[in-house]
């Protein structure tokens, strides 16, 4: 819903925007100079890609990224921190290699949404916009992927092992075409290892069968809208992505972890989670733009200890939701620095929203969006910085506090793309790919 | 008041004109009676000033927890806690009774000291002088008045042309007989903000469309429905079949929307086969309808289809998909008892009111399907949110934690109806018990059973109660949103939408249909058949479907919506095609009951049941991705099946059929039709040059692929 008297223009750029650009002047940054800064920023960022890992269900920020190792223990919960290699800036105890990691990330810790139910705030913290019956709208991986073409024959979004997000009860593309919709690598599969069974070509199809069955089926199309049996005409990219995949052994390749080494494998743990982020990193190799790696089970209402620590009762090795968020998360970084692949490839970490502060009866914590952190590494994020903090218990951000448009804003900027572009709706309605966020110029640089 | 006048929209009817008037006119003169030296009414004049400036919003003091130590009730759904926050919590200091104008809530909406929400209102504004002279007068909460309800004045508004305005008014009843004009302190908010644009209390048509306005004042929202049309002038004679036509060619004449003529026989006899029987037709069966000459033809197939066993089997998925069957993780067992029981029931007379009645009142173990209901969650408010989900079409979840900002639904009443589901067990056996636990944390109490009106519960087992008065006359919601549901399967999309969220401030794109439908719900006992016949027999279900990609103008039915298979239907039409004789192979997809055990039905299109399954509101832009692509292209689900052994491709190679044959009875098979001539010569060239018979029988599989993978074969039309 639209404010009663909207102060903004048409195109949704309101007057205080335009003191921040006059303002601009006022630092010695004439006009002309923006151009030309704009122009090299461009170039360099052109070519940034994405890893988004989401934590679905919500993960506590108490337990991971914000402890409250202060607060009496209905607060504080049953884990420790630890100290990381940012002075003062504290983790929970189950990220011992990420806390080590910390001088080289950008953590947000006043992340705050309206939004308190999975669906909603999942949507919300996805495509920058609050969720409304007029309008559906695209998440980044799909605006992402509608705005760049994938650089080899893979497709520009993909999705590992599926991008089952928030109770997945919306379309993902929201108003752009299916053509953007991530290739989900598993879906509506049970969880049984990750393969591309479906990039395998069955027996007897070759590369002209599969060009001619494309061909034959787009001229039945046409026959049928002439004949007005069929309604519009769909969008076919979604088929012509699957044929040059298909077609195309590199691509194939990617998705193929037997081809990782034994100890690389390791070092990402063997969890689903970790072998997920061992596929991002083969999928930014071979020129996907964004990839979406799906981390399910965050939503933990009770028994934070088995949930986030053990992973099941009398656990000897913790092998939980976040010592496998450490290992994987934190072999990836590693890879990708090792690869010299981290400055142009932003990873951020989020879920829909953070966990109460106080523990609930059944020792776990229920749905809090008030507060909650967000981490981001690599794509030129700034070093060891600490952007917003939340308050003594971890319930509002008492500094800096970042929306999910914000938040949204400050990653399509990172990633190189004009948070203020308007796409364009199938029914020709321009639409900003984000109305209400301000880029957080400390984090984008 | 002239001037007003001459700016209200030209309306058909001079009477509404003048009813209009009187109402200002009464309006504002009470208005003036209640401004007097009267006190000021916490209730409902601060309060409605604390919701106009947003203090109470989510994101400001109205979060649960508050915001910056001053916690207020959500939307103002709790004035009494509001009133103990403003005037006694922290000592008193948000008011200084002296020194009104230095009370701490005015200090910070003027943002004279440090507000994170910045400034709300100026110290020479109205508000800001209510709140100061209520404190002047000591602060009290006199309840002078009590608000029965708002209107919005005029109701609707029509306009002509892009860029005209109406002026439009909120007034609100007390229990004390005034109507007083809140249009200032009334919370008004456009659902979509390019298509209409509001300044102050006019609002301005920018695109044509059947466009709302919300109105929130206290705990009271309503919703204003604005028209522009698509083209200028009325349609003259559009044929009607009954009351629905009546409604919809009403709504088509109001915003200017010319409908397409009906579809031609072949087509009409697949849409029917698929929609009531989930199947695609034989073909000769179509022909003969096609070539019959009686004039009640449509209607005699229509009653001969809703006698068929395949209508038994269609619409039992169709309430499976209602019901959840084999949601949140039921197993086979007791999914399978669950849908017999529904397949029962849709067998005989299929009356929902029956259905809902036997589900909310079961007891027993497993083998009583009618307890599946009660094996989708133990949790009472869970049950209450499904139930309600369910029959009502009403979403009450948000009730759980705070009343409801957008409708009626207050947290009291969701623990009333928590309450009905508090004392069932559910170990093995579901029965209901005396023992409950669940709290209302309005009342700190027992939550406690209880219906609208006080209507007095069954000692025994409350549910019975409850079950009485979801069908009775009583209840708006369970004749509305049913009669919309049936309405959505087979129209493509609602009255409302989504179908099962029905509430003040969902519009309705056609209210006399919607009201039409379900009155002839409540005339029928609630049957399934007699309404789907009804809806069947119509002109607007008749339309034809048309190639134009622009979706807005849909929900006036101006035309048939294509619209997907649903994926078990889906699945055997595929079957149908690919088996040929081997029909005894073919599993009934549509019989499945617990759908996520089969990750091909998931590609094909299948909703989790664990979520909510919602008839599909798809209107012919395909939403397949990338991911459904490849498994067509390279998985099992239509390349084994079109080379299966002794099915349609190789019994028919085998028979040495000619390629015109085949491709006929794939036509006519597929498309319940046979091609047109520049179809057939397409194909005979692409086979031309192929007689090499190991060439050919891969050239056949890419054109049944394809054919498979087509829109006219994926869509009913």
């Amino acid at each position: 819903m639209s404010p009663v008297r909207n102060q903004t223009r048409c195109d949704g750029v309101t007057r205080r925007d335009f003191v921040r650009f006059g303002s601009l002047g006022a630092l010695g940054l004439g006009l002309l100079d923006l151009r030309v800064v704009g122009a090299i920023e461009s170039s360099r960022r052109n070519n940034k890609n994405c890893i988004l890992v989401w934590l679905d269900g919500g993960a506590s920020h108490l337990e991971t990224f914000d402890p409250k190792p202060l607060m009496p223990s209905e607060v504080r919960g049953p884990l420790d921190s630890i100290a990381t290699s940012v002075p003062g800036v504290r983790f929970g105890e189950c990220l011992p290699q990420l806390a080590e990691r910390m001088s080289s990330m950008t953590l947000l810790r006043g992340m705050t949404s309206p939004l308190g139910e999975h669906n909603l705030g999942a949507q919300y913290m996805l495509t920058g916009y609050k969720p409304t019956p007029a309008l559906e709208y695209p998440v980044m991986g799909c605006a992402v992927s509608h705005l760049r073409v994938g650089t080899g024959e893979l497709p520009a979004h993909v999705a590992i092992p599926n991008h089952s997000v928030g109770g997945a009860r919306f379309r993902p593309n929201g108003y752009l075409p299916s053509s953007c919709l991530p290739f989900e690598l598993m879906k509506g599969e049970k969880t049984k290892g990750l393969n591309a069974g479906s990039l395998q070509m069955v027996g007897g199809l070759d590369q002209v069968r599969v060009d001619r069955r494309a061909e034959y089926l787009k001229q039945l199309d046409e026959f049928s809208k002439s004949l007005d049996r069929a309604g519009a005409l769909p969008d076919y990219s979604g088929l012509d992505q699957a044929v040059r995949l298909i077609t195309s052994p590199e691509a194939r390749a990617a998705f193929d972890l037997e081809k990782e080494p034994g100890r690389i494998r390791n070092q990402y743990g063997q969890s689903l989670f970790g072998q997920s982020c061992l596929l991002a990193r083969r999928m930014i190799e071979g020129g996907v733009k964004f990839v979406t790696v799906n981390y399910p089970g965050w939503d933990t209402h009770d028994n934070l200890v088995v949930r986030l620590k053990d992973g099941y009762v009398g656990a000897l090795d913790p092998v939980g939701l976040i010592p496998n968020l450490d290992r994987g998360l934190s072999a990836l970084l590693a890879d990708l620095e090792d690869r010299r692949l981290l400055d142009e490839t932003l990873v951020v970490v989020m879920a829909e929203f953070g966990r109460t502060p106080r523990i609930n009866a059944a020792g776990g914590r229920d749905h809090w969006p008030r507060s909650f952190s967000v981490l981001m590494a690599g794509g030129g994020t700034p070093q060891g910085l600490v952007f917003g903090e939340s308050d003594e218990s971890g319930e509002s951000p008492k500094t800096d506090a970042v929306s999910p448009s914000d938040l949204v804003a400050t990653i399509y900027q990172l990633l190189g793309i004009d948070p203020n572009q308007e796409l364009v709706t199938p029914d020709g309605r321009p639409v900003r790919l984000v109305r209400d966020g301000a880029v957080i110029r400390q984090v984008s640089g | 008041m002239f001037e007003f006048l001459r700016k209200l929209p030209e309306t058909p009817n001079a009477t509404a004109r003048w009813i209009c008037l009187l109402l200002v006119l009464n309006g504002a003169s009470s208005g003036l009676v209640a401004e007097a030296d009267d006190p000021i009414d916490f209730d409902t004049q601060i309060m409605a000033v604390i919701s106009k400036n947003g203090c109470n919003a989510a994101a400001c003091h109205g979060s649960s927890g508050g915001r910056g130590g001053f916690q207020l009730s959500l939307f103002g759904s709790d004035p009494d806690l509001d009133y103990d926050q403003i005037v006694r919590e922290r000592y008193g200091r948000r008011i200084h009774r002296t020194d009104p104008s230095n009370s701490l809530i005015l200090l910070k909406a003027t943002d004279s000291i440090a507000h994170e929400g910045g400034l709300r209102f100026a110290a020479d504004s109205r508000e800001y002088g209510l709140i100061r002279d209520w404190i002047a007068q000591g602060s009290r909460r006199v309840h002078s008045r009590q608000l029965q309800r708002i209107v919005i004045d005029p109701p609707s508004i029509a306009l002509k042309n892009e860029g005209d305005s109406a002026l439009f008014k909120v007034m609100a009843s007390f229990e004390d007989g005034t109507t007083v004009d809140v249009s200032q302190d009334a919370v008004v908010s456009l659902l979509d903000d390019e298509s209409l644009q509001l300044e102050e209390m006019k609002i301005i048509a920018r695109r044509p469309g059947l466009h709302s306005v919300l109105v929130r004042y206290l705990d009271q929202v309503g919703l204003m429905q604005v028209t522009l049309p698509y083209s200028a002038g009325t349609i003259a004679d559009l044929p009607s079949r009954g009351f629905i036509d009546d409604a919809i060619n009403a709504g088509l004449n109001r915003l200017g929307i010319e409908p397409v003529l009906v579809a031609d026989d072949l087509t009409l006899y697949r849409r029917l086969s698929l929609d009531l029987l989930g199947e695609l037709p034989d073909f000769s069966d179509a022909q003969s309808f096609a070539n019959s000459p009686e004039p009640d033809k449509y209607e005699r197939l229509v009653d001969r289809i809703l006698a068929d066993d395949r209508f038994v089997n269609l619409w039992t998925w169709h309430l499976a998909e209602w019901l959840r069957v084999g949601g949140s993780g039921q197993n086979e067992t007791v999914a399978n008892n669950y849908q017999e029981w529904i397949r029962k029931r849709v067998a005989g007379d299929a009356s929902l009111a029956r259905l809902a009645e036997e589900s909310l009142t079961a007891t027993g173990d497993a083998e009583n399907g009618a307890t599946g209901f009660y094996r989708l969650t133990n949790e009472p408010g869970i049950q209450a949110e499904l139930a309600c989900n369910t029959w009502m079409g009403v979403r009450i979840g948000c009730a759980n934690c705070h009343n409801h900002p957008l409708d009626h639904w207050k947290r009291t009443e969701y623990f009333q109806f928590a309450g009905f589901f508090a004392g069932i067990r559910r170990d093995g056996d579901v029965r209901m018990t005396t023992n409950t636990t669940l709290i209302n944390p309005v009342t700190r109490k027992l939550a406690i059973a209880a219906l609208p009106d006080g209507i007095p519960l069954d000692s025994a087992d409350p549910r019975r109660t409850l079950a009485d008065w979801l069908a009775s006359t009583d209840n708006p919601y369970f004749a509305h949103s049913t009669a919309n549901r049936t309405w959505a399967i087979l129209m493509g999309r609602g009255v409302y939408e989504p179908v099962d969220d029905f509430r003040a401030t969902n519009p309705v794109s056609n209210r006399d249909l919607l009201d039409g439908l379900a009155e002839f719900q409540r005339a029928n006992n609630f049957e399934l058949r007699p309404l789907v016949r009804a809806i069947v027999v119509s002109e607007a279900y008749r339309r034809q479907t048309t190639s134009d990609p622009v979706t807005g103008q849909d929900r006036f039915y101006w035309r048939f919506m294509s619209r997907e298979l649903p994926a078990p239907v889906l699945f055997d039409s595929i079957e149908q095609v690919t088996f040929g004789e081997q029909h005894s192979k073919r599993r009934e997809w549509l019989s499945v009951s617990i759908p996520t055990q089969f990750p091909e039905l998931t590609v094909l299109g299948q909703c989790d049941r664990n979520a909510n399954c919602l008839p599909s509101a798809s209107t012919g832009a395909s939403n397949r991705g990338l991911t459904e692509n490849l498994e067509f292209m390279n998985g099992s689900i239509l390349n084994e099946r079109i080379l299966i052994e002794q099915g349609f491709l190789k019994s028919a190679i085998g028979a040495g059929e000619s390629d015109r044959v085949i491709l006929e009875s794939l036509y006519s098979q597929a498309f319940s039709r046979l091609p047109e001539a520049k179809e057939e010569v397409f194909w005979m060239e692409r086979l031309a040059g192929n007689q090499k018979p190991a060439d050919r029988i891969l050239l056949w599989q890419d054109i049944i692929w394809s054919i498979l993978n087509s829109r006219e074969f994926v869509t009913n039309h």
